[in-house]
Order: C-alpha cells, then structure tokens, then sequence
C-alpha cells in the first residue's frame, strides 16, 4: 500500500457509509430468514455452512486424536467408521459443495454485475432453506447414531447396513436441488443481466468461474438425486437394481454415484480458482494475465469433468478398456488446470504484491493446488493407482484438491468480500498470522500422509498395530490438524471480534476494480443508486489509494487497456 | 379466430410465440398417426430393428412435441441449445456407462454360474432367498395373496381393464 | 432504471417484462435439462439391463397390456393439445377457453392415473411385482418349459454352450498372449465366456414364426424380477410427475379463474405447459421401451 502524499479525487459521488444499508434496513429474525435480499441469503449460507465447517472440523480432530496411536484410543471401530462417514460427508455435502457459490457467489455475483439481484429471489431463498432442511436431517443422523457406509454410500452394503442411510441420503438428495437451484439462478442471472455495457468478456473471471460450476450443477446434480432415489427405493422396496443377491449390478450405482461426484469435486475447485483469479490480480496490483485463457479453461475444466469419472472406478472391477479410456482422459483435465496456474503465476511476475491476509491464503492455494495437481497423476496412472488405490495418498491427495484448494479459496473470499459484507476491518495481524498458521498445519497435516499412504496405510483404518512404523507420520498429521485448528479459531476471532471492534472499513480496502467496489459499504438494499458502468474489471490502475480515506479511490473510468485490449 | 400471430393486434401478447390453432392440431394428427404406427409394427419386424424404428417413431414425436408444443421452433435459439446440451450429456452417461458394464460383463457370468451350479441347475432358486425372506417376514403370504383379498373390486375391475393374463 | 413504464408484474429487479419472460423462460429450460438428467438415470439401468439381459424384457413385457399403454398415450398426446391450446388462450386472453382446456388437461391426467391404476392392480394381482415381491410364476409357465425348449436355451444350456466356446477363446487368447488381466485374476470357473445373450437369451435371430410360437411359453429367466423393478420405478416416478403435474396445473387453474394472466402476463401458464409436455415427452419414450418390447 504505497501513498502518493497527494489528495486523490474521487469520481464516485454515492456516500461510502450511507445511514440505511442491507443489514440494519429491516429488522428481526424473520426479516432475515425469509428475505429475498440475495446478499442476506448469501450471510445466512456462509454462516450455515461456517456452522458445518465447524461440525465436521470436531470430527476431522476426532479422527487425528483416534489415530494418533496405533491402537484404540477413544473409540470402537464401529464409531471410528460413523466419525470418518459423519466427516465426509458433511464437509462434502454441506460445506465444500455449496461453500463458495451459495456463500460467497451469492453475495457478490450480482454486485459483480451491476444488477440488484439475483433473478429468481424466492428460488434464491427456497434453495437456502432445502439447505437448513438438509443441515437440520444430517444433525438428527447424528443424533441417531451417525451413518457406517463412508460418504460415497456404495452399494452392497449401504442396502445391508443397520445406520440410518434412508435419513442422510434423503437429506444429500435434498442438497442436491438447494445445489441445482442455485446454479440455474446464476446461469439465468448471467445470461439476462448483465449491464449493456458489460459484454461477456467484461466479466470479471469469477463469473466465468461460477457459470461453469452451475454448468455442472444443473447437469450432474440431478443424477446424484437419481441415484439417491433408487438406493432409497433399494433400501425401502428392495428392487435389487443395485443389489447382485437379486441379480442386481453394484458397480452401476458406481458409476451413477461417480457421474455426479467426479463433477462434484469441480463444482468444489471451479469457483475457488475464480476467486484466486480476482484476489491474484488485486493483490499483485496487476490486470490479470491471459483473462480468455482463464476463461476458456474454466469451462473446458467443466466439459472435462463429465468424462473422466471412471477413475474412482480403477480397482471395483470396471473394465480394462475404460480403466485405460478414462486414465487418459483424466490427463487431459490437468492442461486447463496448468492454464489457470502459469497465469496466476504470471499476474503476480512484476507486480506489486500486497501480503495482506487473503493474499497469504491466496498464495497457499497456489502451493497448495500444485502439489494437488502433481499427486492427481500418480494416481491417475493405472499402474501406480492399483498400488496407490485406497490408500493415504488419495486421502492426502484429495485434502490437498478439496481442502487446501478450495476452502483455502473460500476463507481468502471471506477474508476479501468480509469489509463490503460486515462494514467493519478485521485485524490485519491476527488474520495475517492466523493464515500462516493454517497454511503450514494444514501442509504437516497432509503432507505427512503421503509418505505414509505409499507405505500402504490404507484409508478409513482405524487400527494399525501391526506397522509401528506408521505411527510417527500419523503423530506429524495430528500435530498438523492441531495447528489447523487453532489457526482457523484465531481467524474466526479476528473476524468475529471486528463486527464490535473493528473500525470502519472504507469503500474499497484492498484495489479491487470489479464492481462490488464501486457501491457503499455495506452496500445499500437494492445494491446500487445508479447502475453502474462496466469497464474492463481488472483495470485496477483506475483505483489510487488514499490516506484520507484509508482505502482506495476510483479516479477515474475503468477502460479497456490496449494492452489487454482482447 | 385469427391466427395471424405476428401482428401486433390489441389482446396479443408482446411476448412469446401463439401457435395456430390448425398448426396444433396437424401436430397432433401426426402424433396420432405415429403412435399408431408404432403399435402397429411392434412384434413385426425381426430383431433390434424393430427397437431402432420405435425409437426413431418416438424420436420423431418427441422434435414434434419440442418443436411446436414446446415453441422451440420459435423460441430463442439458446433454451434449445440448452435442450440439446442436455440430451448431449445423457448421451455422455449412457455411452460411457455402457461400454463399460458391457466389458466387464465376461467377468460376471462365472459369477452367476457358480451361482446357478450352486442353486442346483434352476434359475428359479438362484434369487430366491431374498425373496423367501421377503414372504417370511409376511407370515408366509405373498403381496400377491394378502392384496388380492383386501382389494377384490380392484381384481375385478382389472379383469374389465383387459389385462394381458 | 425507468420506474414510469414498469408495469406490476414484472419484479423489481428486472428492466422490464421482455428481460423479465427470458429469464423465466431460461429458467425453466435449465429446470427440464436436469429432469431430464433425472429420468437419464432410469433409461442407463434400462438400457444396461436391457443389452445384458434382454430375456427378462422378452418376458416381462408380456405382462404388460400393449392397448392399455396405447391408450395411454394417445390420453397423454391429447392433453398436451389442450395444454398447447391452453397457452394459446392465455396468450390471447380468452379466459374461457383457457379454463376449458386447463380442466381438460386435468381430466385427461386423472384418466392416464386411472389407466396406470389399473395396469398396477393387475401386477398386484399376478404378483409381478418388483425386487423380491416377484412371485414365481411356476403355475402359469412352468409347464410349457418343454415346449420351448428348442427356441430359447436354458441357461444350464447357455453355460455348456460358454464352455465350449469358451475352450477356444481361452486357446486363442493364450496363442495371442493378449489374455487379460481381469480373465487371470477370474476363478477357475472363469471357462465361461460371453454368452451371446445373456444367460438364458432369448434367440433374437429364429425365425419370425418360431418367435410368435415361443413368446407366451419360454421359461422364465432367473431375473426376471427385475424387468418390473424397472417397470415400477419407470413409471412410478413418471406418474409422481404427473401428479405434480396436475397440482400445477390446478394452481394455475384457480390463479386463471381470478383473471390473473391475459396477453400481457401468462409466463405461468407456459411454463407449466413446458413442464406437462415434458412429462408427455418422457412417455413417449416409456411406452415403446416397456410395452413395445418386441
């Protein structure tokens, strides 16, 4: 944050800190939960699903604690199996899924575009309270005792076991269409209200992002219900569809199951990598390099998805032709994934970098994602898979794709958007070394396990006698997973503690050029006074810092550079 | 009844698309005729060409029914692209899901004819255990006895219906 | 944003009603795209197990009442007129006509449940129902087993005819060294190879005659209770969309009584008309999967 000593104009005449904003507007519960203001909704996701993060975060060190020694410490092995199910598929279902389109998207897509929401609100809302509903069944699953199936619910035994997989699958299909509701709004809201002035390569890249992930949505989700139904039905009227002691075929539900969740993990990454591509270029204080090709990609890593699900299948018995089919299809996703990466890498070539605290996440999810990318062809490789199958390795692998990609990505979002949300600025030191703390536990957590799952740890074990040897890699991974853990309760503090003591944040902290700046913060009801003019959305010289204002300015028009002219 | 849609008359909508009525009802003479059709050829024609014409007749019906019924034929372009993007990905699923149930397909049958050596040579008892379970647990009724005797005027009124047995 | 030429109808958040009809419009379509990826689950178990077991859908569609399922058709294709014709009215604000063919549609929906109602008391009946509610139909068509014999093979005779077979294909595969690896990790009773159509398939390639013959008398196939599992599930959840179907159409029924849509707002009315021809849609692909089967 440099300062010029001079007095920076302002060209936007709104007042930054109007009297009437979207949070004191109205008032009362039921102004909040039956709003159709898309930013409320957008609070009232990322507080539910912060409220998830946290439950499946206390099984997540439930775990970590159980396998710290080789033995049982504090659970049966019948309860580590409900822990680990419980874990996966809340983080899965409940928080990864709609974490940043339904939290964050929500929030900030129609700010993003000028418009005053989204363009179904009461789809908008609908979806939010299928989520509650979903949230409120998973709890009583808990409350019964928890699910044993693993999260991906594979046939035989998820027919033959005694936990309740009726409850959860219905709550997982119910998800599903919060999922679908939100995807098709944004599609709509993307097609038909854009400003005039705001052509499809004028949007910002988290659009681009979250527009591929409703792709996905709209698609796959739907076959995910399907495949519920039917194991509902299965369970309930026993039609032996999935069931081989009726001549039934359990790989199918595979495939079912994998058609949609493959897709699923991109629903997870895509939108992450478009709030890296927003956050990259406001904290390198640069216009984001190769915008088409961050584009393009993110749809090509959309089409991609629906054709490579069969590499979950490598060891159930799927055939050796699709096994070799969809290993080389799976290579294939790794050239728009490298896309994305060398132009964050090339945005942030020579510019000026700002360590603020989402910049440290941001920088996280780069390391992070590339590990994740490298340790995805191993395992996309036949040979290596067979060994590597099941083991820590994916565990550790796919943590490194689902946690340390995406809700790194979503923590920098809520650490980014939080000003214009809240109104308020958190403490910079506290987040600041709240984010390095998570960073580094989050690497000693999975880093450990990767080691350990070529050793052939096998996952979801719970005992591991019998290889002493295994024992210190796990005690590194507890350890890490404790650092984790303080970390994010300090950078819930930090946020926390500024709704009350945090000072005033200005119009636009941290240089962003996208539109979610340029109105009031917090922003009024109906988002904008007049609807705003879209330029080129990472023009960010159009923004000076002031000392005055203790924020950034705009002074003048953002424009299409020639330079980047596409 | 005027079916000039195009002209901007007063009770005319200004937007979407009104079908005429003649337009509507060639479209579902041609349904008609199609179904029919396609009754009555089944069982004639030998082999899977017989599935390959229905499903081209219901193919047929279906661009029918999208075309008009639905206005896509008038609509903007982009809701049948999306239509079309739709049947893309189905064709996605079945294609891949296929090729591969029917690969490990071989490695199935000596499975089911172990399963049949171990039922003794009838196919009736492989799957009959679940089945078995299923009876027991109705204190040895079938669905099939206990429903036939609660809902007698639904037997008899199938019996009306001209059920195939 | 222009306040003075925005008409009640259209929302706040939208320009005005053409933008507002195109993004209802574009909504609606994404909605049936992932209804259509719903019933795309059910078609991929049929089509799986119809290329594998295609001897359970030879006999399974027997019980099954082609002139009903024709019936229902035509009952389905007529409400899709009057619900065309339905839009039409609204369009024109013909209030009349639209209540007429909104109650049409209604009762055309209630005969294609009636029908269906019928058709499943029959199963109930027979006991062909689905899963392990399959009642072996041992009384009715074991007799004639003999006499089918020669058309469709038995799977104990399917399994020796795979052995034979199977001797060779293991002798050339071992000469071409291209033996897989799932064939070497198979059991010993892995000499079985692929039967040509399924266990106990049904000889698609006898003559026409030979097939009219056999088709009331080939042996039932072991799974042969999960051609009406896929019956059931097909059409039971087609008919749970088409009682959705008719609590929509109600709705609009009753908002049209009020006088709510005439030519300047009826989005409504045409979306549940994409909906219900959707749902017709849907059957005019069950009825020949299920009921056409030959």
């Amino acid at each position: 944050m440099s300062s010029t000593g001079q007095t920076v104009k302002s060209i936007l005449t709104s007042p930054v800190h109007p009297e009437v904003n979207y949070l004191n507007a109205t008032k009362g519960f039921a102004s909040w939960f039956f709003t159709l203001d898309h930013k409320r909704i957008g609070i009232m996701y990322m507080c539910s699903i912060l409220t998830a993060f946290f439950l499946g975060g206390v099984f997540a060190m439930l775990i970590r604690t159980e396998l710290f020694t080789p033995g049982q410490l504090m659970f049966t092995s019948d309860q580590y199996n409900r822990v680990f199910t419980l874990h996966g598929a809340i983080m899965v279902f409940l928080v990864l899924i709609p974490g940043i389109p339904a939290a964050l998207g929500n929030f900030v897509l129609p700010l993003m575009l000028g418009a005053k929401d989204v363009a179904f609100p009461r789809l908008n809302l609908l979806s939010y309270h299928l989520y509650v509903i979903g949230l409120v069944m998973a709890l009583l699953v808990l409350g019964l005792g928890g699910i044993d199936t693993g999260w991906t619910f594979y046939t035989p035994y998820s027919i033959q076991t005694q936990t309740p997989v009726v409850l959860i699958t219905s709550a997982a299909f119910i998800l599903g269409f919060s999922s679908i509701f939100t995807g098709l709004n944004f599609i709509v809201t993307i097609h038909k209200m854009r400003p005039p002035s705001m052509t499809w390569f004028k949007m910002p890249l988290l659009l681009w992002a979250l527009y591929s992930t409703a792709l996905i949505q709209i698609v796959a989700t739907p076959v995910l219900g399907i495949t519920l139904l039917l194991l509902i039905v299965e369970r309930v009227m026993h039609i032996g569809i999935f069931n081989p002691a009726l001549g039934g075929d359990p790989v199918l539900f595979q495939h079912f199951f994998w058609f949609y969740s493959h897709p699923a993990v991109y629903i997870m990454i895509l939108p992450a990598m478009g709030v890296i591509s927003e956050l990259v270029s406001t904290f390198s204080r640069k216009h984001i390099f190769g915008y088409r090709f961050i584009a393009y990609s993110s749809i090509a890593i959309a089409i991609f998805s629906f054709i490579v699900w069969g590499h979950h299948m490598f060891t159930s018995g799927q055939s050796n032709l699709m096994n070799m089919v969809f290993s080389a299809l799976t290579f294939s996703v790794s050239i728009p994934s490298a896309v994305k990466m060398f132009n964050w890498l090339t945005t942030m070539y020579k510019g000026s970098i700002n360590l603020a605290t989402p910049m440290i996440y941001t920088l996280s999810f780069m390391f992070i994602f590339a590990i994740a990318g490298l340790t995805g062809l191993p395992l996309a490789t036949l040979a290596t898979d067979i060994h590597l199958h099941d083991t820590y390795f994916v565990v550790a692998h796919f943590h490194y794709t689902m946690m340390g990609s995406t809700l790194f990505a979503f923590v920098a979002g809520i650490h980014y958007w939080w000003p214009k949300m809240t109104g308020r600025m958190y403490n910079q030191k506290v987040a600041r070394f709240a984010a390095w703390l998570v960073s580094i536990g989050f690497n000693v957590t999975f880093f450990s396990q990767f080691p350990l799952g070529s050793l052939g740890m096998p996952r979801r074990y719970h005992l591991y006698e019998a290889m002493p040897d295994w024992q210190i890699y796990h005690q590194i991974s507890t350890i890490g997973a404790y650092m984790q853990m303080i970390g994010f309760l300090l950078a819930a503090y930090a946020l926390i503690s500024s709704l009350s003591k945090g000072k005033l944040a200005p119009r636009n902290p941290w240089g962003g050029a996208t539109l979610e700046w340029e109105t009031s913060t917090p922003p009024i009801t109906f988002n904008f006074e007049d609807t705003p003019d879209a330029g080129d959305p990472y023009d960010v010289e159009s923004w000076q810092w002031s000392d005055e204002e203790g924020g950034y300015v705009k002074v003048r028009p953002s424009v299409v550079d020639e330079d980047h002219a596409e | 009844m005027s079916n000039k849609s195009h002209h901007h008359e007063p009770g005319h909508p200004t937007v979407g698309h009104v079908s005429p009525l003649p337009q509507l009802f060639m479209v579902f003479g041609a349904l008609v005729a199609l179904t029919i059709l396609t009754v009555a050829l089944s069982g004639k024609l030998p082999g899977a060409s017989g599935m390959m014409i229905a499903m081209g007749i219901a193919t047929v019906k279906a661009l029918l029914v999208a075309l008009y019924f639905m206005h896509l034929r008038y609509d903007r372009p982009f809701n049948g692209y999306i239509f079309l993007a739709g049947i893309l990905f189905v064709a996605v699923f079945f294609g891949f899901a296929s090729l591969d149930t029917a690969t490990y397909r071989r490695d199935i049958l000596p499975y089911e004819a172990d399963k049949l050596g171990a039922a003794g040579g009838s196919e009736e008892a492989m799957y009959e255990e679940p089945r078995k379970a299923y009876q027991n647990a109705h204190q040895g009724k079938s669905l099939h006895t206990s429903e036939a005797g609660e809902e007698q005027p639904a037997a008899e009124s199938e019996d009306a219906g001209a059920a195939a047995h | 944003m222009s306040h003075h030429d925005h008409p009640s109808h259209v929302h706040h958040h939208f320009e005005n009603e053409v933008q507002q009809f195109d993004s209802d419009k574009m909504g609606m379509w994404l909605f049936l795209v992932t209804e259509i990826m719903i019933f795309a689950g059910l078609f991929c178990a049929y089509i799986i197990y119809r290329t594998h077991n295609p001897e359970i859908f030879h006999y399974g569609h027997q019980f099954l009442d082609k002139q009903l399922g024709a019936l229902n058709t035509l009952i389905l294709l007529t409400s899709s007129l009057t619900m065309a014709w339905g839009v039409r009215a609204a369009q024109l604000s013909q209030k009349k006509t639209l209540l007429t063919m909104l109650a049409l549609t209604m009762l055309c929906a209630f005969g294609f449940l009636i029908i269906k109602y019928f058709e499943y008391s029959a199963k109930i009946h027979h006991g062909t129902l689905y899963g392990d509610r399959y009642v072996w139909q041992t009384d009715e068509h074991g007799g004639e087993h003999g006499a089918s014999g020669d058309e469709a093979h038995s799977m104990a005779e399917a399994v020796a005819d795979a052995q034979a077979v199977s001797e060779d294909a293991m002798a050339a595969e071992a000469a071409g060294g291209t033996s897989t690896m799932n064939a070497s990790m198979a059991v010993p009773s892995s000499q079985f190879a692929l039967a040509p159509e399924g266990p106990s398939g049904f000889d698609l390639n006898a003559p026409e005659e030979q097939k009219e013959a056999a088709a009331h008398s080939f042996p039932q196939p072991a799974k042969a209770h999960l051609f009406f599992s896929i019956y059931f599930i097909m059409t039971g959840l087609h008919g749970i969309h088409v009682v959705i179907g008719i609590i929509c159409i109600f709705t609009i029924f009753v908002f049209s009584a009020r006088g709510a849509y005439n030519s300047t707002y009826y989005t409504p009315v045409d979306l549940v008309g994409l909906y219900w021809h959707l749902v017709d849609l849907i059957w005019i692909y069950l009825f020949p999967l299920l009921y056409l089967v030959d």
